[in-house]
């Protein structure tokens, strides 16, 4: 009872002291609203934080896309190309014997040589018999291997002893000089059937469009595009439009896009090349430092072992690069394999130490996710730890680990500086695929073509967007498919 | 049933626990691996961070006195000096003792320009332009004469007068152990005896790179301006892409309703956005930063070229533009390990505080917040140092790699891993070991950045659980 | 208190269904609750008897998707009617926790937490709110020259006093205690049900309880709750309600409802 009296005094004390500070707030039963403007503009502040997220999404989406649009805009003036007879090649003709005739099929040609040693005919080369232009694949003693029905020619029989000419490529030029009042453009014969109304074409800087095409000249409608008219001599140069197209750009094997080659295939080779290396050495590695240290390590060595891949991480690519071309190609390779000194292999092997941590520490989770019954049921079966691991945890686990793997490629395929240093400074299309010469990867030609001062008109800077496009799909589509198989197996398991 | 008898039973048992033993060292033989790769960079570092060179000069030591030069006396070699370059005295005398620049020196009393240094009596009012033409160098060579040591001095002499230029450079390893080798390459290489440059030593990680700008010859650059600029950008990272962080993740685990789409959209997309590579981040501050939001010359808004703050020739590849493409760069990472540690706060804690009559906002504020700090400040060290090594986007943004003065907010700029990427890539002797050294001022870098970040968490964690 | 005088009860509950979703856990519900006595909340798990403690404070309003029909008279006042805050009633209806729940603060910033939530800064105010609720809440002495340690380094017994001076200290008018001795020994289960005794001079008690022998031992009133089902298979739903409601002495020795004896007989659940 005195207790409770203490009590009340306590309580009286305190409703003093808190009516004191506060005033009417320390009403017992006041519970109408009150307002609170700072909790709604809080809100709204944090809110826009996390809209903020989705902006950079969607320019990041919008600009790759208008660049990329533009880059399929662009052009490129290229000189026109005429084929016409290498008149420095020393004539050669089929073998005049029975032998010397060639069917439609035939890709061996036996040639009559005449007074030549060898065969003038370097492969490569493209030659002319009758109205067929074949090129040249291989040169042997008396003969060479030809690839038949070239440039859109049909392949046909050919008798024996006929000429074969040599070809070579020129550029086309204006055989009588042009006024500026003039529309008639002369060209030099059968070439004006190479283009077609409606092309566009430049002398010098000035556009012009095909209108019409006249025997051996064209007819065209002059100063386009605010293009200064001037007059032209004879033997200006004539340039004609290459636009990169969707299939050209998808499948051209040269990149250079100022003097028209829209090929990104020699970049997405490389890039490939050097992830594909890469996961060879980040599989294995980081495969088995995941079962280590999911299976057999203690808490103790653990402890020790974790933060080695923590510091894997923590180390900035620009140092592997450097690590890539000192140690990896200048050090080791070099020496043991003769290699260039920049090379896919190299680098490839340093983004693969790079994503190790990747690949351990999502498989460590897939890992740590397979439950202990089925483990306990292994055992329980006499199997040792090894072949708990094999049969059970590694199956249990594998969607797990391809996802791992899938983020890993990711990564690879979007890492810069390593390949940047150590890759190649330059677009190299290799078929079969030469790991030890050097080629320059997607983001490697980015980081090198943005370090000038890019105008943003050019060609050039539309094209990096238009590759980063590119590289942003393929990195998006992969971590989807990582994230959905990641997904897939929680629910497999919990 | 086939019963498998005992002892044959028990010799595959042990043929399996042997072929598991192999296995078990094969998987932890892949952390040797990953060990051995940790310990060969370092390896390569240091030797490349140090070495030997071969140095030839443009006036040859011999020549400019008849004894060696290290035996020569403090006033013995600024006589040298004033001999051979005159006109170079009173930059020296400012770089070395004043605090001013050289303008400023030039116009100020020596007493106030040289406070607390020896300065001759009679000359203390004057000011370096008042002294005679025909006067100043010696008066000058006095001065450093009576203050600084003769290594200073010699120093001096060799960058003034000597201006050696590394023609060869060896590794360390190499110069070590393959001796012979080089010095049979040196010989090689000047079969004259006399001028044939001697081997020397050179450690090309040195305390004045720190302080040093940038320059053509390797043997004398700095990392200063790019120091600076990595600095720099790290302000600006932590100024932005840690408040905007915090919030988003705040608003996605405190406030967001999952069952709305947009709050399911914005946390996809910011997962995806943390698998994006960073040298597209490079591209989006490119366009957005630099482009439209710079230099009003190519049709941008001037903002962040600095126009519409009154500066006059920004470009828009600056500090600003490159720092604000690392936050947004940085910005997953830090959302998504503040939205982990915000999801550890335990549930009680919220039901304590909503219990005595707290807002939203004061639960946050009050009670997750600092509960959820250890965390997010271990978030915090991790996206900070991949911040200060992240080179892809800066390259992008048009980083400059040939920086002298201290970079402002608006001007060009350049950052350490800029400068090693730079450095690594160029053919002359000696950038690459300047690449290799600015790679340890980079690495002590990150190492202190996670020191003081680990301490300031324990800090945190600490408070917790006292 | 003169406003009470019109209304002896704290808190009357009228007929108030608690709804997850669609899912309507608690079904009509009406208790009055007496001011200051202890009443008690007993019955099976699940029966839903924490989900109407928790109605009563509005902590339920946190729940994603939770919804209250009927109405919880506080002082004649609907706390569900639009114009209240809830987290005005909240600091008015105080509540204790099934698991000692102290901040991972000192003792002091425990105590002092509610009272700077109000808007109190003077440093003596303060100190002299967290001393009187600390003596209030049996503490003081255990505690007086500790205020600056961890309220987590206390033993469980003294958190969960801690946590009940917490609650005093913004003075509130009622306190809610969901099962506030089941994480303790029976010590400190003492200690606090002795606290309860001198705390319900001051402030109405409602608690939750799992052992009817602390509903015997500490409630004036007792509300016992059960579970309802129907249909089968999975047609079946299950929802608490309500049984039977009266003075602690009469439901313990003559329940009206032969569930409510087969429950206190221990033939139940």
């Amino acid at each position: 009872m005195e207790q409770a009296i203490e009590g009340t005094s306590y309580s009286n004390e305190r409703s003093r002291l808190l009516t004191e500070a506060l005033g009417k707030r320390a009403e017992r039963t006041d519970i109408g609203k009150r307002a609170r403007p700072g909790e709604r503009i809080i809100l709204i502040l944090l809110f826009a934080a996390g809209l903020l997220s989705i902006f950079t999404t969607a320019f990041i989406v919008i600009f790759l896309g208008t660049e990329a649009v533009g880059f399929f805009q662009s052009r490129a003036w290229i000189y026109a190309k005429m084929t016409v007879v290498d008149q420095a090649v020393p004539p050669v003709s089929l073998r005049s014997d029975a032998e010397g005739a060639v069917t439609s099929t035939d890709t061996s040609l036996l040639l009559d040589l005449g007074d030549q040693p060898r065969v003038p005919l370097i492969p490569g080369t493209l030659i002319q018999i009758g109205d067929e232009i074949m090129r040249v694949v291989e040169r042997r003693e008396r003969s060479i291997i030809v690839e038949r029905g070239y440039d859109g020619t049909e392949a046909v029989a050919h008798e024996a002893g006929l000429p074969i000419l040599a070809l070579k490529e020129d550029t086309v030029k204006i055989t009588e000089a042009l006024g500026e009042e003039d529309v008639r453009i002369a060209l030099p014969e059968d070439v004006a059937d190479s283009f077609a109304v409606g092309d566009m074409i430049h002398l010098e800087t000035e556009t012009m469009r095909i209108a019409a095409i006249e025997g051996s000249s064209l007819v065209v409608e002059r100063g386009l595009e605010d293009t200064p008219v001037r007059a032209y001599p004879a033997n200006t140069v004539v340039q004609v439009e290459r636009r990169p197209t969707l299939l050209t750009y998808l499948t051209g094997t040269r990149w250079q896009p100022q003097t028209g080659d829209f090929g990104v295939l020699p970049l997405v080779e490389s890039t490939f090349m050097t992830t594909f290396i890469a996961i060879l050495t980040a599989l294995p590695v980081g495969l088995a430092a995941a079962i280590y240290l999911s299976e057999y390590a203690t808490q103790r060595v653990r402890a020790i072992l974790n933060p080695i891949l923590e510091i894997l991480v923590g180390v900035p690519t620009v140092v592997f690069g450097f690590f890539a071309l000192q140690f990896v190609t200048i050090g080791v390779l070099r020496p043991l394999f003769g290699v260039d000194i920049y090379n896919t292999l190299s680098a490839g092997l340093v983004v693969g130490i790079m994503i190790v941590p990747t690949i351990a520490s999502m498989s460590l989770d897939a890992m740590g996710s397979v439950p202990r019954g089925l483990r306990e049921a292994s055992y329980g079966l006499g199997a040792t730890k090894l072949e708990t691991i094999a049969k059970v945890v590694l199956p249990a686990s594998l969607s797990g680990v391809v996802a791992a793997v899938i983020l890993g490629i990711s990564r690879a395929v979007g890492e810069t500086m390593i390949v940047a240093i150590a890759a190649g400074a330059g677009p190299n299309w290799t078929f079969p695929p030469n790991f030890t010469v050097g080629a320059e990867t997607m983001t490697g030609h980015i980081a090198r073509i943005s370090g000038g001062d890019l105008s943003y008109q050019s060609v050039d800077y539309s094209s990096i967007f238009s590759i980063g496009l590119t590289l942003f799909i393929i990195t998006f589509l992969l971590t989807q498919v990582s994230t959905y198989i990641t997904r897939r197996f929680r629910e497999m398991y919990e | 049933m086939t019963r498998i008898e005992e002892g044959v039973f028990r010799s595959m048992l042990i043929g399996r626990q042997d072929k598991g033993l192999t296995m078990r060292r094969l998987y932890a033989a892949s952390f040797g691996l990953a060990i051995l790769a940790l310990v060969l960079l370092a390896l390569t570092i240091t030797n490349e961070a140090f070495g030997y060179v071969a140095l030839v000069y443009k006036i040859e030591p011999e020549t400019i006195s008849d004894r060696p030069l290290a035996e020569l006396n403090e006033t013995e070699l600024v006589a040298l000096l004033v001999e051979k370059a005159p006109g170079q005295l009173p930059k020296m005398v400012s770089d070395a003792l004043s605090p001013m620049d050289l303008q400023t020196f030039a116009r100020a009393s020596l007493k106030d320009s040289l406070a607390g240094k020896q300065i001759p009596a009679e000359y203390a009012d004057k000011t370096p332009a008042d002294i005679p033409t025909d006067e100043r160098a010696s008066v000058m060579g006095q001065i450093l004469a009576d203050n600084l040591t003769q290594e200073q001095i010699l120093e001096l002499i060799e960058a003034a007068i000597l201006q050696p230029t590394v023609s060869e450079s060896w590794p360390l390893f190499e110069g070590l152990f393959n001796r012979r080798a080089i010095e049979e390459r040196l010989v090689e290489l000047f079969p004259d005896e006399i001028t044939r440059p001697e081997l020397r030593f050179k450690s090309w990680l040195r305390l004045e790179m720190l302080t040093k700008p940038m320059d053509s010859n390797p043997l004398v650059s700095g990392v200063r301006t790019a120091l600076l600029g990595t600095v720099y950008l790290l302000i600006i990272v932590v100024l932005t892409a840690f408040p905007v962080g915090i919030a988003a993740a705040i608003y996605l685990e405190e406030y967001a309703d999952p069952n709305k789409w947009y709050n399911r959209l914005i946390e996809t997309n910011i997962r995806n956005l943390a698998g994006v590579p960073s040298i597209i981040y490079g591209l989006l501050g490119l366009q957005l930063l630099v482009r439209f939001m710079g230099d009003p010359a190519t049709g941008g808004l001037g903002l962040t070229s600095g126009q519409a703050f009154g500066i006059i020739d920004g470009t828009g590849r600056n500090i600003i533009t490159a720092g604000l493409t690392l936050s947004l760069l940085v910005l997953p990472v830090v959302i998504i390990n503040a939205q982990e540690s915000i999801r550890a706060v335990p549930p009680s804690y919220r039901d304590a505080s909503y219990g005595l009559g707290a807002t939203k906002w004061q639960t946050i504020w009050r009670t997750v917040l600092p509960s959820a700090l250890p965390g997010i400040l271990t978030g915090i060290i991790l996206s900070l140092s991949r911040a200060v090594g992240e080179t892809a986007p800066l390259v992008v943004v048009g980083a400059s790699t040939f920086i002298v003065q201290d970079p402002g907010l608006f001007t060009r700029f350049t950052a350490l891993p800029i400068q090693i990427y730079n450095w690594t890539s160029r053919p002359q002797a000696g950038f690459r070991e300047l690449a290799a050294a600015a790679i340890i001022i980079l690495l002590v870098l990150l190492v202190a950045i996670n020191t003081i970040a680990f301490v300031l968490r324990n800090q945190a964690r600490r408070r917790l659980q006292v | 208190m003169t406003q009470n005088g019109h209304h002896p009860r704290a808190v009357d509950i009228q007929n108030i269904s608690v709804y997850y979703g669609s899912y309507r856990a608690v079904r009509d519900v009406s208790i009055p609750v007496e001011k200051n006595k202890i009443t008690a909340f007993i019955g099976p798990s699940g029966c839903g008897k924490s989900t109407v403690l928790r109605a009563i404070n509005r902590m339920n309003d946190l729940v994603p998707g939770a919804r209250v029909e009927g109405q919880i008279l506080y002082h004649g006042r609907n706390l569900y009617a639009p114009d209240v805050d809830p987290v005005e009633v909240r600091r008015r209806i105080g509540m204790v926790f099934q698991k000692p729940n102290p901040f991972p603060k000192s003792i002091f910033e425990n105590v002092a937490y509610g009272p700077r939530l109000l808007g109190v800064r003077d440093k003596n105010t303060l100190k002299e709110i967290v001393e009187s609720s600390l003596k209030q809440a049996a503490l003081w002495d255990e505690v007086k020259n500790d205020l600056d340690k961890s309220g987590l380094a206390l033993s469980g017994g003294q958190q969960q006093r801690l946590c009940i001076a917490r609650t005093i200290a913004v003075e509130p008018d009622v306190i809610l205690m969901d099962e506030p001795c089941s994480a303790l020994d029976p010590i400190s289960t003492q200690h606090i049900e002795e606290l309860m005794q001198e705390l319900v001079s001051q402030y109405t008690i409602i608690i939750v309880t799992h052992n009817m022998q602390q509903a015997i031992r500490v409630s004036d009133y007792t509300a016992f709750y059960s579970i309802r089902k129907s249909g089968e298979g999975k047609e079946e739903t299950r929802w608490g309600e309500l049984v039977e409601f009266g003075e602690t002495q009469q439901i313990f020795t003559q329940p009206q409802n032969a569930e409510t004896a087969d429950y206190i007989s221990g033939r139940f659940g």
